[in-house]
């Protein structure tokens, strides 16, 4: 679905990829994580048609999104972390504009807004950031595009609009269907991205399912450090660790845990998950 | 060709626009209205030309329509270069030429009918209230709709200068483009200078005596009629007439360029 070989990205003084390769499928929740300034918004921007890459590096859905093509348009989605705010009601906006998109479904729109609490006839100025983040979500998800990037979709939102969230995501989600979403709140989205692409200044660290990442990684807690560990944050009761799953033990992944990892052994990661 | 232009596509593309309009501009037409009711309430009071004579009324309605047309892209279409709001626009599902198509319907066709519309109604509202104070209605003399058709295609073609300034420029658009187009007047004023002075300022002087020296010089500026008898006259000469479609040629390149250029910006605009 979307095929990503050899991507490198620079802005004028600054250069963001250099050989970017990896290919995501249909059916997943992409969780794309990095620390500030690997890339992530500028790869979205990318898949989304709003930056040019290098020739032939990225295409989704077999187009070049960079030529912004009604097709290719219409099947995909991108909500910046910070969206504009458009003029007049949510509901004139998404009527307005969801026409264009095919499978459109305002009947699910509405459904959306009245579960996150939200009127379709407030006007997107009187709404808080977080009540505006959750309208252009409900909407960006009514429009049942076959790509929808999501770039910190969580930032601003309330408790539970964030578990309401991780439930409608989980039900929009089809085979057909690519969700991939930039985040730094990984504890926000724990259980519901998977797979998990990490990537640092030299490129992708770990692109990898959750299955995956619990048969090669042991995730625990112990009163001492581990000296065997890969790395260990100090919690109120000890040391939250990870290290090499040698003893195939069975641990939930601790995404926070994960990313600190991968950032500080990038060649052990590399080694380990090479596909 | 789905891909360049589908008619269903653009006329939800178009229809989404109109209704854009009256929220985005109807605020800016109808405070030209009120400016022309100003305008009008001025000449009357100062009565330099009494009754207030169509040619006059024209001529401020033109100039309104004008600085409607400017306005009216950086107004409607200002966000499109915008590193947020102009996501949106870009990533609606419709093709660049569709988008390209929309942007010149409504700046340059509902926006001249529309601010035409509401100025001379202004007018005849005007004349309602005051008919002793002004000089007949504005369609009530031979000459109005030619003096109003001969000046579209300029106003269309100076318009393109500004909605591509509109999608190049990131901030104050209208005030960039204006300082471009004076500096490119500047330069082809000093071009044209040097020209003359080369060939000599007398040899020029003689040249255009020879061509133009029946027109009389004692014109009333005020006067509809005589200024289209004059108009007429001097479309009559030959070396008018070639004048007039250099002229033409000029801006037709001008515009089509213009448009050109917004297209491709458009079309490849980085967010």
């Amino acid at each position: 679905m979307i095929h990503i070989n050899n991507l490198s990205f620079s802005y004028p003084k600054h250069e963001v990829f250099r050989s970017l390769t990896f290919t995501l499928e249909g059916g997943n929740v992409y969780g794309l994580l990095g620390q500030n300034g690997v890339g992530k918004t500028t790869l979205l921007k990318i898949l989304a048609g709003l930056l040019r890459s290098n020739k032939e590096a990225c295409r989704v859905n077999g187009c070049n999104p960079y030529k912004r093509q009604p097709a290719f348009l219409r099947e995909v989605y991108y909500l910046p972390e910070e969206p504009a705010c458009p003029p007049g009601t949510v509901n004139d906006f998404a009527r307005c504009c969801g026409g264009f998109y095919p499978r459109f479904d305002l009947g699910q729109f509405y459904g959306l807004l009245d579960r996150f609490g939200i009127q379709p006839l407030a006007r997107f100025k009187d709404l808080s950031a977080g009540q505006q983040k959750k309208a252009h979500i409900s909407y960006a998800i009514a429009l049942n595009t076959s790509l929808l990037l999501l770039d910190e979709p969580s930032n601003g939102m309330d408790i539970p609009s964030k578990s309401l969230f991780r439930s409608v995501v989980s039900q929009h989600i089809t085979p057909e269907r690519v969700l991939i979403i930039s985040t730094h709140q990984v504890r926000d989205l724990e259980n519901l991205i998977d797979p998990v692409i990490i990537l640092d200044k030299k490129g992708v660290v770990l692109h990898a399912t959750i299955e995956e990442i619990a048969q090669k990684l042991y995730f625990f807690r112990d009163v001492d450090e581990d000296p065997s560990a890969l790395y260990a944050e100090e919690v109120p009761a000890g040391y939250s660790m990870v290290r090499s799953n040698t003893a195939h033990h069975d641990s939930k992944v601790d995404l926070e845990i994960l990313f600190n990892a991968a950032l500080l052994h990038r060649d052990w990661f590399t080694d380990h998950f090479k596909k | 060709m789905g891909n360049i232009f589908n008619f269903k596509r653009f006329g939800m593309l178009l229809l989404k626009e109109l209704k854009e309009f009256p929220l985005s501009y109807g605020l800016s037409v109808l405070s030209a209205a009120g400016v022309y009711v100003l305008i009008m309430a001025l000449a009357m009071l100062n009565g330099i030309d009494h009754p207030v004579g169509i040619f006059f009324r024209m001529t401020m309605i033109s100039l309104l329509i004008v600085v409607l047309m400017v306005v009216v892209p950086s107004k409607m279409y200002g966000y499109v270069n915008h590193y947020k709001k102009g996501i949106y626009y870009t990533l609606l599902p419709a093709s660049a030429f569709e988008k390209m198509l929309s942007m010149l319907i409504i700046c340059s066709v509902v926006t001249g009918l529309v601010s035409f519309s509401i100025l001379v109604l202004t007018d005849y509202l005007v004349y309602a209230l005051f008919p002793c104070r002004l000089a007949g209605t504005l369609f009530g003399e031979a000459g109005s709709v030619t003096f109003f058709s001969s000046e579209i295609f300029s106003v269309v073609m100076f318009q393109a200068c500004f909605i591509l300034g509109n999608l190049y420029y990131k901030k104050q658009k209208i005030a960039k483009t204006i300082v471009f187009l004076m500096f490119l007047a500047v330069i082809f004023g000093v071009i044209s200078f040097i020209i003359i002075t080369q060939i000599g300022e007398d040899v020029v002087t003689a040249f255009l005596q020879s061509k133009m020296g029946d027109i009389p010089s004692d014109v009333n500026y005020f006067d509809l009629k005589k200024m289209n008898d004059l108009s007429e006259s001097l479309r009559q000469l030959p070396f008018v007439r070639i004048m007039a479609l250099v002229d033409y040629i000029s801006w037709s390149v001008i515009g089509i360029g213009c448009w050109t250029g917004s297209y491709r910006l458009i079309k490849t605009n980085k967010y």
